[in-house]
């Protein structure tokens, strides 16, 4: 059914650039498209797609890292001769909790952000068909697995692109939730420490001079794993100020292992600020001196 | 994942037969820094009925037989790749033959996914044609917390002393798609046939993948 959708959309003229959006697969739960955020490709430049995921009410489905349950959202690109896709960029996720395990993903709609780059060599005039089979699982109480294929055609042009105004909102609200580098951007300044500390692990973030947490960030900061196996998805995360610094300690994964952990790597969010860091930062044993209270 | 290390697995397992079924709520019997079994440590006790009404205490097989633990919900996609595909059916039949016992555990709640009267889930599991040792049922999801039994299919293995050996996923292909049994490398066969050829364990730990268990 889908490859016959594809097939059909393949011989039909491409749409007019104003309404560059892929094929979206009907399924029961989750409605998936993929959007360009320029109407047309310049050649040997990067220009930026998003799989956009709207799931109904009460539905999830998941973030790089599912968590205790679930299956990450994947993707395989179908791309013209020449084209190459980047990892996605993924915006940090909500957290899916029942009193036994947790899981990460979305809720109401996610934009999965891929830049695309294209080759120097395109003929002018002529149009790409950009293709991806995204796979996900969708689930509220129960889950079901769900896939699509689809594709986008743009024409291209020497020209400036044009950003699509239809779709400019999906990609800013997207960008806000991807996570910027400690150290680089809003970020620049920052810092941040990991330790072992009896059978927890603490996660010490420093802001630069000329920022300042606010009693908000330490309420609803949230730290979600890239890894698992580390910290203990289902335990709860508990922050608090400590000088101009923020310290969260969380349960240790009782997965073997997670006592003995190197690297501590995920987003660090600030809900109320609609912000994320990436973190990726060594674990220290902690030292003699230095008592972690 | 892979960890070769034969580390330890602290689960929250709460040790104490005795005091599960005394607690009024498992969870929160969980949540307390009870004892905790790990995987090299004795597997917890527990006794179950089966869906044929007969009643199985673990701790009278162990230090004799090989034993596995099976998180099943007929209803989950991931459950489903491995019978439909036969793979499970299979395993079951291939190890029971060399006397291991299997264990198929539903821990789904009344109402929940998955959760099936027992004479329901004798006719499923003659229609998928399954060759577990016997299908047992859980429905308060007593054991289920106990072996911290997070997704279906969450597997368990435990060897001829009693020690869990084994804790987490089927194989190494976290996916709902049929033909992929035939290309994942199969983490419990890998434990069993360790375990009967009395070899330590390659692999003692994965995360284990799958849906939620219907607690």
């Amino acid at each position: 059914m889908d490859a016959y959708l594809l097939f059909l959309a393949l011989l039909l003229p491409g749409p007019p650039p104003a309404y560059a959006a892929g094929i979206s697969a009907p399924t029961s739960h989750v409605q998936a498209e993929l959007i360009a955020e320029q109407e047309s490709i310049k050649p040997g430049e990067i220009f930026t797609v998003a799989i956009y995921l709207r799931m109904k009410e009460g539905w999830h489905t998941y973030w790089r890292n599912p968590g205790d349950s679930g299956l990450s959202t994947s993707l395989q690109w179908r791309l013209p001769a020449g084209f190459k896709a980047a990892d996605v960029d993924w915006p940090y996720p909500d957290r899916f909790a029942t009193p036994d395990s947790a899981s990460y993903g979305y809720r109401d709609d996610a934009a999965l952000l891929s830049k695309l780059s294209a080759p120097v060599q395109l003929p002018q005039g002529s149009s790409v068909d950009v293709s991806v089979k995204v796979k996900w699982l969708e689930c509220r109480e129960i889950c079901v697995p769900g896939h699509a294929e689809l594709s986008v055609r743009l024409p291209v042009l020497t020209s400036q692109p044009r950003s699509d105004p239809a779709v400019t909102r999906i990609f800013a609200q997207a960008r806000q939730r991807i996570p910027q580098a400690l150290g680089t951007g809003i970020f620049k300044g920052w810092s941040a420490q990991a330790f072992h500390n009896r059978g927890k692990i603490r996660l010490r973030l420093t802001p630069s001079p000329t920022n300042e947490l606010s009693q908000a960030d330490i309420v609803a900061v949230e730290f979600f794993p890239y890894d698992d196996g580390i910290i203990a998805n289902d335990q709860p995360q508990h922050a608090k100020a400590d000088g101009r610094s923020l310290v969260l300690d969380m349960a240790l994964s009782r997965a073997p292992g997670a006592d003995k952990a190197l690297k501590l790597s995920g987003v660090l969010v600030f809900k109320h600020r609609n912000q994320a860091i990436e973190i990726s930062v060594p674990i220290k044993e902690p030292s003699m001196r230095r008592k972690l209270a | 994942m892979k960890i070769d290390t034969p580390a330890v697995r602290s689960l929250a397992i709460v040790a104490g037969l005795l005091f599960v079924f005394s607690a009024p709520n498992p969870v929160a019997a969980r949540k307390l820094n009870q004892p905790v079994a790990t995987i090299g440590s004795l597997a917890p006790d527990f006794t179950l009925p089966d869906s044929l009404g007969q009643k199985h205490k673990l701790s009278s097989y162990l230090g004799k037989k090989i034993v596995v633990l099976e998180w099943l919900n007929y209803d989950c996609p991931f459950v489903g790749k491995q019978y439909r595909s036969k793979n499970m059916q299979k395993l079951q039949e291939q190890y029971t033959a060399k006397g291991v016992v299997w264990f198929s555990i539903i821990s789904s709640a009344p109402g929940k996914q998955g959760y099936y009267k027992a004479i329901e889930v004798n006719k499923i599991n003659q229609e998928r044609e399954g060759h577990a040792t016997a299908i047992l049922l859980d429905p308060k999801g007593i054991v289920g917390r106990r072996y911290d039994a997070k997704t279906t299919p969450d597997m368990f293995v435990i060897n001829q002393k009693g020690t869990l050996v084994y804790a987490g996923a089927i194989d190494d292909k976290p996916s709902t798609e049929l033909e992929d049994v035939l290309t994942a490398h199969n983490f419990v066969r890998e434990a069993l046939d360790d375990v009967l050829a009395d070899q330590p364990l390659k692999t003692p730990y994965t995360k284990s993948y799958g849906c939620s268990v219907k607690y």
